[in-house]
């Protein structure tokens, strides 16, 4: 299969990115002269430009559109007001987690949607089934570019181009830049005060361009995808395909906050209200290594000897020097408790913890 | 781009059965917003220099769809804002149906039951080829059509029991400029 590529596909060339298939996007791990720890780094410290222009892009508009919505995905959208963003799950009805999403609300009559790379297409075809007429459910995917602009120094930089910076975190504002118009939105997948721009598709590599250009003062690097992985891990922000699925329910990964459970309808309701009140059989919970072992996504885990789940994620935290995962953990293995994990043929011992591994930065 | 009142402004194309309404509502929009409404019958007369009865009479139905097809052109090429309505029988065409699939447009089907249709149609006096029984000639045509407007259209918007100005608000909700 021919892999799609981002606006700034040249540029990652260019600069001799490593790169890989991200949900069918070839797109950029990291970068020479970086790699991941340094622009890992770079966002914890300073600042970093990252292209996730493969992240889907959708639009439901029409009277109604919120209404719709509000009855379709799992958070509770009259919870936000217009210019303000929410994370939000879209449930399949068996309470399984066809994508993770943001939603951003412009008015009750418009509603712009983030899901994943690789599940745009089915979210777009779910919700389109479902809209009664009257809502147009539009696919935008290669419309917008995504710059994610992370780190303390992230609000100097867009300053420089003239950007605006002010706005609460989870808000998004209408901005133009050069007489391009975008969205600046406060939102991120690294756990530090940050942006993710929305230029027009064509406006996306001279925006990248002027952004690296201006932050070259502030140390800025342009980051990969392995870094957002190691950046959103430290922070136990979930990844759909690892940590949340179509066969982990969000009462089993702990994201039970994004779920309006007051709301009468939303897709996966009656199945998630009914395995909250059974309780989960499996939770997700946070690793730290107690040792020099770092958790892998499928490794085992273990009790006394005994199998109690599986990690989902795992990683080297460079914040922390140590490893950090994520794991699906049978409902009796407690915080505070310890645990191994079999790390190729030798045995780990971790402490099981509630994440953050690293405190949130966001605000 | 797909999602028109961002760039260059909106090219609306009202899609629909005769009676469903695309004249009616076509008028309505464009004096709501300004923007110029193309009737399908006014770009065929401009294609062709007569009126559709004329073509139909003279050219026969093959020569008609030719002339839509061409008005459909016309309509895909005029500088937008525009507003404009396409003939019944456009979407019958496979070439058509990917020109609209694929157009630099907002491409709206006005659904109707056939009871809605053969009640605003009346007896046909003023459509001959629905003579001697409108509601069924319309179910006949309708047939097959469904899928083909719903797999080119952007939006569906049921006129069944709704007014001119309830569709165009409906449209203009859709179509409100914003930030995405």
């Amino acid at each position: 299969m021919t892999l799609l590529t981002s606006p700034l596909h040249d540029r990652h060339v260019a600069l001799g990115a490593k790169l890989a298939d991200f949900g069918g996007w070839e797109m950029p791990i990291e970068y020479p002269g970086g790699g991941v720890l340094k622009e890992h780094e770079a966002v914890r410290q300073r600042v970093g430009v990252f292209d996730v222009s493969h992240l889907g892009k959708a639009s439901v508009r029409g009277v109604g559109a919120k209404d719709f919505l509000n009855r379709c995905l799992s958070n509770d959208l009259d919870k936000i007001k217009p210019g303000q963003a929410q994370y939000t799950l879209c449930c399949d009805p068996s309470g399984g987690v066809v994508d993770d999403l943001i939603a951003y609300l412009h008015a009750d009559h418009a509603v712009f949607l983030i899901p994943n790379a690789a599940n745009t297409a089915e979210v777009v075809r779910r919700l389109a089934a479902a809209a009664p007429d009257g809502l147009a459910i539009v696919n935008q995917h290669r419309e917008y570019g995504v710059l994610a602009v992370q780190g303390p120094q992230s609000a100097e930089l867009l300053t420089r181009l003239g950007l605006p910076t002010g706005h609460d975190y989870m808000s998004w504002v209408d901005a133009q830049w050069e007489g391009r118009s975008g969205i600046v939105c406060r939102t991120g997948y690294t756990g530090e005060h940050g942006y993710e721009l929305l230029p027009r598709w064509d406006d996306a590599a001279p925006l990248w361009d002027a952004l690296l250009a201006a932050g070259e003062d502030l140390g800025v690097m342009a980051c990969g995808l392995g870094a957002r992985d190691t950046l959103r891990t430290e922070m136990g922000y979930p990844l759909h395909g690892q940590d949340l699925s179509l066969d982990i329910s969000p009462v089993q990964a702990r994201a039970g906050w994004a779920v309006g459970w007051a709301k009468e309808e939303f897709w996966g309701r009656d199945a998630l209200l009914a395995e909250k009140a059974a309780g989960p059989h499996r939770i997700l919970r946070g690793l730290e290594s107690l040792d020099r072992g770092i958790p892998r996504a499928h490794m085992s885990v273990l009790r006394d000897g005994a199998p109690v789940g599986e990690v989902t994620s795992g990683t080297f935290s460079p914040t922390k020097r140590v490893g950090i995962g994520l794991a699906l953990l049978a409902p009796e293995v407690a915080v505070g408790d310890e645990v191994t994990v079999d790390v190729r043929g030798r045995t780990s011992t971790m402490k099981v913890v509630t994440p953050p591994f690293v405190e949130a930065s966001t605000r | 781009m797909r999602v028109p009142g961002v760039d260059a402004g909106p090219r609306v194309l009202l899609l629909g059965m005769m009676g469903a309404g695309k004249t009616t509502v076509g008028r309505e929009l464009s004096a709501r917003t300004g923007w110029p409404y193309l009737d399908n019958d006014e770009l065929v007369a401009l294609a062709y220099g007569r009126p559709t009865p004329d073509v139909l009479a003279e050219a026969g139905e093959t020569g008609l769809r030719a002339v839509e097809s061409a008005a459909l052109g016309a309509a895909l090429a005029a500088e937008p804002p525009i507003v404009a309505g396409v003939a019944g029988g456009v979407i019958d065409d496979p070439g058509d149906r990917e020109r609209l699939r694929s157009a630099d447009a907002f491409v709206v089907w006005l659904r109707a039951e056939i009871a809605t249709l053969a009640a605003r149609v009346g007896s046909g006096e003023d459509r001959p080829w629905l003579a001697p029984d409108p509601a069924t000639a319309l179910a006949t045509l309708y047939a097959g059509r469904a899928e083909h407007y719903a797999a080119v259209a952007d939006l569906v918007l049921d006129v069944d029991g709704r007014t001119p100005g309830e569709l165009v608000d409906q449209l203009l909700a859709v179509l409100a400029p914003g930030p995405f």
